[in-house]
């Protein structure tokens, strides 16, 4: 509860805006102080953690296989992105593990339709 | 590649159809004991199942090394996490990995195929004999029926046990606890409950279910041989959890059985479910909840560890004509510690049956087997779960040996007593005698109902005690060879006419005078 609790008010500190160092190096005085300094690893994971969840709610990323999938599949994946309720900017990621096809992820929902999820259902549902 | 492959291959193709909606994500946080802690499920509900993306990140020849997918089901809802107990593989789980709601809460395939299989608590065959076609999914957790939709338990079960059957009557539908300590014989009563299904008629035969939960691998391959040696296989489904399995599988295993039972029972069948033992799954149910970090309570089980054992054994039941009138009856086995029937688990499922079968380790080793204790072992249901041919005849057997326990202890004595208390001790070892049965040997129960009969009617006043089995024996086979259409009319009507009771003391007398060698 204490280290979600001092990870929250840190991140507040750093999202409106403070110095980041000014900001840590105020927190790891208040923990010597409140005698906490072991909770300090614990609470940097977590706010880097949050950092990352807060990062990834406001980002879209779509995986390809090539380069040249983005363009051939434009329409589609901003068909996805407007059932989604997302910003039709997004970050591209080439992977040629997907084969084809494409992928839209925001943080907590997806859209998967590579070649690479459905070879492997057909593949799963043959062999078991 | 055959035709058939390729069919196969074509319809899994057209089945791929792109569906319009998005699949609910989140992220392995932690994993650790079959554990995983994962953030960004919103929604995410309680005893769903969820999708372990283990081919994130890799080639889809590397993902193919694994052929099935790999579930988890959600147990704990935290403020900004979901934690899951992996069903399957922890190692194949890493922290990063994508993990997708499946929408759907555990369930397992169940069908009339199923029947003579082997299977886990997820629908996946054991037995290496192919997958069976699937009718239904059945989800594992259901809340039990409810009192209107249920009907007075008023059939019996035939365990085939002279013991069971005369005084502790089980009927179709009833929950009786099997308890004692270990190598007491609880399993053998249950199996040999599965085995005597086999003399009732396939019409009214219940389907049989054995749970083995947290069991040696070789302990359910012995009794899985056995059942197929006595032809029982046929009409029994085993679900499987060994020792080796994780503890969420365990803690599964009754469920899915239950849900398998709940099949036939909906169907309007009868079956029977074997729980064997749920000392193992409260154990199973400890370790998963520790590791979930639930707070522990007495002897560190969850506080809910009555609830685990209460909705699953309130899911047999005996269901009105309108709902099919079908049964689901459950033996649930608990293992005692040097015979302390006042621990915590063995009090609690006590309270839950409708009775229980006591066995005592120091009964068999004297020899008395099933080791029995009947003065204590109750069944709640009681007569109304017999047919009116054992009720006839199992009410003297009560009394007899009632008698010969109380005058147990001034059998030290023997000098020193009157001739009637000799006359009743000496019954009463008859009796116990009589009541003795090889393993895996069950007594049909129109045989039971003469047998039992003829010890009532003096078959065995004047023989000495260890003859009273092959008196028994040599009897019964003389019914067999010169009138069978007793065993036909006792086992057509369920009831034991003047008739037949005539002709049975005829009998009784006949093989008095012809047997002179068994009576001093």
């Amino acid at each position: 509860m204490l280290v979600r609790d001092y990870r929250d008010a840190l991140f507040e500190l750093i999202a409106r805006g403070d110095d980041y160092e000014t900001t840590v190096d105020s927190f790891k005085k208040l923990l010597r102080h409140k005698k906490h300094t072991k909770l300090y690893p614990h609470v940097m994971k977590g706010l880097l953690q949050k950092c990352i969840k807060s990062e990834k709610l406001n980002t879209t990323q779509v995986t390809v296989g090539r380069q040249s999938d983005i363009e051939t599949l434009k329409p589609n994946i901003l068909q996805e992105l407007s059932l989604l309720n997302l910003n039709s900017e997004f970050k591209t990621i080439i992977d040629p593990g997907v084969i084809g096809g494409y992928k839209v992820t925001s943080y907590d929902k997806v859209v998967d339709r590579t070649y690479k999820k459905k070879l492997l259902a057909v593949y799963r549902s043959l062999t078991t | 590649m055959s035709t058939a492959i390729i069919e196969r291959i074509k319809k899994e193709i057209e089945s791929l159809k792109d569906d319009t909606t998005f699949e609910e994500v989140g992220v392995v946080v932690t994993v650790g004991d079959g554990v995983a802690e994962i953030e960004g499920i919103r929604g995410a509900r309680m005893m769903e199942m969820v999708l372990f993306d283990d081919g994130e990140g890799k080639s889809l020849k590397e993902a193919m090394q694994y052929t099935d997918a790999l579930y988890g089901l959600i147990l704990n809802l935290e403020e900004e996490t979901v934690k899951v107990v992996i069903l399957g593989d922890t190692a194949r789980v890493s922290e990063g990995m994508q993990v997708k709601r499946t929408g759907k809460l555990l369930s397992i395939p169940v069908g009339e195929e199923i029947v003579g299989r082997v299977v886990t608590p997820l629908g996946e065959v054991l037995d290496g004999k192919g997958a069976f076609k699937m009718e239904r999914d059945m989800a594992i957790e259901r809340v039990a029926y409810g009192v209107m939709d249920r009907s007075a338990v008023n059939e019996p079960i035939h365990t085939g046990i002279k013991a069971i059957d005369s005084m502790i009557p089980i009927g179709r539908g009833q929950r009786e606890l099997i308890i004692g300590d270990r190598a007491t014989g609880k399993t053998t009563v249950a199996i040999d409950t599965i085995i005597n299904q086999k003399f009732e008629p396939v019409e009214t035969r219940p389907i049989c279910i054995y749970v083995a939960i947290g069991q040696k691998e070789s302990k359910t391959a012995r009794i899985v041989r056995e059942l197929e040696e006595h032809g029982a296989m046929e009409y029994t489904i085993v679900v499987s959890t060994s020792a080796a399995d994780p503890s969420p599988l365990q803690f599964l295993a009754p469920f899915a059985g239950a849900a398998i039972g709940e099949f036939f029972m909906e169907k309007g069948k009868d079956a029977l479910i074997v729980y064997d033992d749920l000392s193992k799954h409260a154990v199973a149910y400890r370790q998963m909840s520790l590791l979930l970090r639930r707070p522990p309570g007495r002897e560190a089980y969850p506080g809910d560890i009555f609830y685990l054992h209460s909705r699953l054994l309130e899911r047999a039941a005996k269901l009105s004509k309108e709902l099919g009138g079908g049964s689901l009856t459950a033996l649930p086995i608990i293992e005692t510690q040097e015979g302390d029937v006042s621990a915590y688990i063995p009090t609690n499922v006590i309270s839950i049956t409708d009775g229980q079968i006591f066995l005592e380790t120091d009964l068999f080793n004297k020899g008395i087997r099933p080791a029995l204790n009947v003065g204590i072992s109750v069944s709640r249901v009681g007569s109304s779960a017999q047919t009116k041919a054992m009720k006839k005849v199992s009410g003297k057997i009560r009394i007899e040996l009632a008698q010969f326990r109380e005058l147990e202890a001034f059998m030290q004595f023997a000098g020193d007593l009157d001739q009637d208390t000799k006359n009743s001790i000496d019954s009463g070892r008859r009796y116990t005698e009589l009541l003795k049965q090889d393993q895996h040997v069950t007594f049909p129960f129109f045989k039971q109902v003469v047998s039992i009969f003829a010890a009532n009617n003096g078959l065995f006043n004047g023989s000495e005690v260890a003859n009273v089995r092959a008196i028994e024996n040599d009897f019964l086979s003389m019914i067999e060879r010169d009138k069978k259409e007793v065993f036909e009319s006792i086992e057509s009507e369920r009831a034991l006419t003047d008739e037949v009771a005539s002709e049975l003391t005829k009998m009784i007398a006949e093989f008095k005078n012809t047997q002179v060698h068994y009576y001093a």
